[in-house]
């Protein structure tokens, strides 16, 4: 079980580096949209980086060090909401024109 | 003046207020602040799910493909939810058992997310790039 959740560890930080680097790709495909999708990849990269502080030595025994982890979750979390809610007031200001 | 004080400043006073009960770290303090997290991610989830889903029918008539783009973050969107919303009960609940759901089954739909997501960014960059 151990072990598995270990793997499970390692593939969800590679998998948010592929989140981010999709969403840096995708911020500079509009124009209009850039600012919601700038956020969603800042949030992506702040996730990427909570990902990565579970992998530095002593994590599980430094209470600290799990707190800002999850402090930083909390704040790409925010960033990213705030994103989509852009994106989705610009949606519904493009569907009423 | 004000873009600057909503781009730059406020998210920066987000984080150091996040990461201000680092100061006095006990194992409450990190399960408080996890559950104060499953709580912000699992809004940030269900705003994911309504921004793909209006996308996706918005999109649906014309562009076939940026639509199939958003269906693939509406379904990271559940997966996300889901990984959080049962973090929450998890926490919240003091819920330790059974192993199989709390943990791997969460760690699942953890992993599950940020590949969903990754896929469905990829699909909408190709394709909106394909048309451009």
């Amino acid at each position: 079980m151990e072990s598995i959740l270990e793997l499970f560890g390692y593939t969800n930080t590679f998998t948010w580096l592929l989140a981010a680097i999709a969403a840096y790709k995708f911020s500079g495909i509009y124009d209009v949209q850039n600012k919601g999708w700038i956020m969603v990849m800042i949030g992506s990269i702040l996730m990427l980086v909570r990902q990565a502080v579970q992998h530095l030595p002593n994590y599980d025994t430094n209470y600290l060090m799990q707190v800002v982890r999850f402090g930083i979750g909390i704040a790409s979390g925010i960033i990213l909401a705030y994103g989509f809610y852009t994106l989705f007031k610009l949606l519904k200001k493009i569907q009423s024109l | 003046m004000i873009k600057f004080i909503k781009y730059k400043i406020l998210p920066l006073l987000v984080f150091l207020v996040s990461v201000t009960p680092a100061l006095a770290a006990t194992k409450d303090t990190v399960n408080k602040t996890r559950i104060a997290e499953d709580a912000v991610w699992s809004i940030a989830f269900l705003l994911l799910i309504v921004l793909s889903y209006s996308s996706y029918k918005f999109m649906k008539g014309g562009m076939q493909g940026v639509s199939r783009g958003y269906m693939v973050l509406c379904v990271a969107g559940v997966t996300g939810f889901l990984w959080k919303f049962i973090g929450l009960i998890k926490r919240a609940g003091g819920y330790k058992k059974p192993e199989w759901f709390f943990d791997v089954v969460r760690e699942g739909f953890e992993s599950a997310t940020g590949l969903i997501l990754g896929i469905g960014f990829i699909i909408l960059f190709f394709v909106i790039k394909k048309k451009k």
